[in-house]
């Protein structure tokens, strides 16, 4: 086994670690950032105000005598002011940090910078209705082409992305830490000024199990969403019309061993209905085309699994239609069976048009 | 009450104009209070219907009586392209043109013609989408 030694110049192969890996690491350094903070704060805060000495002296202020002697306002020492300051700081870049970092998770580089520009640029009028009133109950789908490919014109956006399943056990693991960091504080001061807590002090231990169980649990939850890898789904042009042919390629990351790996694309209808006081969605495959149908798929980190496929849209198909309760929408479909990761299955919407219409013309 | 559309088959394309005549019979005028006559499409199926109207119009009393029952009235309307008749598995979609009379007395009597809406060109190459595939 060889040891880093920083002082001697580097020679040879470079380490050079994985994404998933510094993934792991900076979302542990900036929840470790931000749970510091809270206790360094929750130390200040509960020298400050927990002892009633402090207090005392605004009891003593409400009953103030010119003649007598002033009360001195002990607002604070230097060194609480000084670690009060660090820890609002190590909270608000330990929680910035972490929620840039887990924003990112499952959007590609062009989506996020594509979004960035978006945010730059909100524009207060609203978008005319020339497309709705062309198409009625037809979707738009004009979120779907503005983000160019690299392959071929468009890159499509997945359905949902990896970063909305973190969300819960991120915000469990921060806040029952961020609680256990607080009773920690008061533990400590306890000991610290001789009047101790054995019973909240008896309390930490199990509690810090449940603290440690949810961070785990966070980061098994990270690892399981960003160690599949992105999957890049292209298109050469968008929306689709019945009876053409369109490219499409498909890219998978990661570093892993498929079992399976299909890709499809399908219509599918949505119904919304009441059914008593329950409300419940139904959907139902009623065209699908397989693209590929491969087992015993490797992806490595250097090369991902990369091909290109022809879809042959039948003329005689629906388009898309979206009602209040009804929708069918058409989408390409990435199912993968993987180890060790669980098995994904990502969808990436398309629109489809009637035929007949002449098509929008695209600047690309 | 009866509909009838400009053409025999019901099949119209997104984008043309239908013309429908309609006329109510056997109603005396004083018993008739609005008539109300829409184009507009709606969902069966499993979930909540979904409708929408394209084309609407109401005649009140006064105009019933000015105009009379007696003769035709026709209505003309440019269909929009889309959303294309269709028969699903749980979704249906259809087009229909509408009639409502509201009587005097509080009564409702509606009819209903349907038609099928398919995509411009298809009525002649065979790809009209009215089914699922």
């Amino acid at each position: 086994m060889r040891f880093p030694r920083p002082w001697s110049k580097k020679r040879g192969k470079r380490f050079v670690g994985t994404e998933l890996r510094s993934l792991l690491w900076e979302t542990a350094f900036f929840t470790g950032v931000f749970l510091v903070g809270v206790f360094v704060l929750s130390l200040v805060l509960i020298e400050q105000l927990a002892t009633w000495e402090s207090l005392k002296q605004f009891k003593d202020l409400a009953s103030f005598d010119p003649s007598g002697n002033v009360p001195e306002l002990d607002g604070g020492s230097l060194s609480s002011w000084i670690f009060g300051i660090v820890g609002v700081a190590a909270i608000l870049s330990g929680g910035g940090g972490l929620a840039y970092r887990l924003f990112r998770v499952g959007a590609s580089h062009e989506r996020r910078s594509a979004l960035a520009k978006k945010a730059q640029a909100i524009e207060i009028i609203v978008p005319g209705t020339e497309g709705i009133e062309r198409m009625p109950s037809v979707p738009r789908g004009d979120f779907l082409t503005d983000s160019p490919g690299e392959r071929l014109t468009y890159r499509m956006a997945a359905e949902h992305s990896g970063g909305s399943d973190l969300f819960g056990p991120a915000l469990l693991a921060l806040l029952w830490n961020t609680v256990w960091f607080v009773l920690l504080a008061v533990v400590v001061l306890g000991f610290w000024h001789n009047q101790p807590r054995y019973i909240l002090a008896g309390l930490l231990l199990p509690f810090a199990g449940i603290g440690y169980w949810s961070f785990r649990y966070f980061l098994v939850q990270l690892r399981k969403s960003v160690g599949v890898g992105a999957t890049i789904v292209e298109i050469s042009d968008h929306p689709l019309y019945p009876g053409r042919k369109y490219r499409l390629f498909v890219s998978q990351s990661g570093k892993l061993r498929l079992r399976r790996l299909r890709i499809r694309v399908a219509c599918e209808e949505e119904t919304v209905y009441r059914q008593g006081t329950d409300v419940r969605v139904e959907k139902y495959e009623v065209f699908t085309q397989e693209l590929c149908h491969e087992r015993d798929v490797r992806v490595d980190p250097q090369r991902p699994w990369e091909q290109q496929f022809t879809l042959d849209l039948p003329s005689n198909v629906m388009h898309s239609f979206v009602g209040s309760h009804n929708a069918i929408r058409w989408k390409v479909i990435v199912t993968g069976e993987a180890r060790p990761w669980r098995s994904f299955c990502r969808s990436y919407p398309v629109v489809v048009h009637p035929p007949g219409l002449p098509p929008k013309r695209s600047p690309r | 009450m009866s509909i009838e559309l400009c053409r025999e088959s019901g099949i119209y394309e997104g984008g043309c104009e239908l013309t429908a005549n309609w006329r109510v019979s056997r109603v005396t005028l004083d018993r008739v209070a609005a008539i109300e006559l829409s184009v507009l499409w709606y969902t069966e199926g499993k979930g909540d219907t979904d409708l929408n109207v394209h084309f609407f119009q109401r005649f009140e009393q006064e105009q019933v009586l000015r105009s009379g029952l007696a003769d035709r009235q026709s209505l003309h309307c440019v269909l929009p392209a889309t959303p294309l008749s269709y028969h699903g598995r749980l979704i249906r979609l259809r087009w229909c043109v509408r009639l409502r009379l509201f009587m005097a007395n509080g009564r409702e009597v509606v009819t209903n013609q349907p038609f099928f809406l398919v995509a411009p060109q298809s009525g002649q190459n065979g790809t009209a989408v009215i089914r699922s595939v």
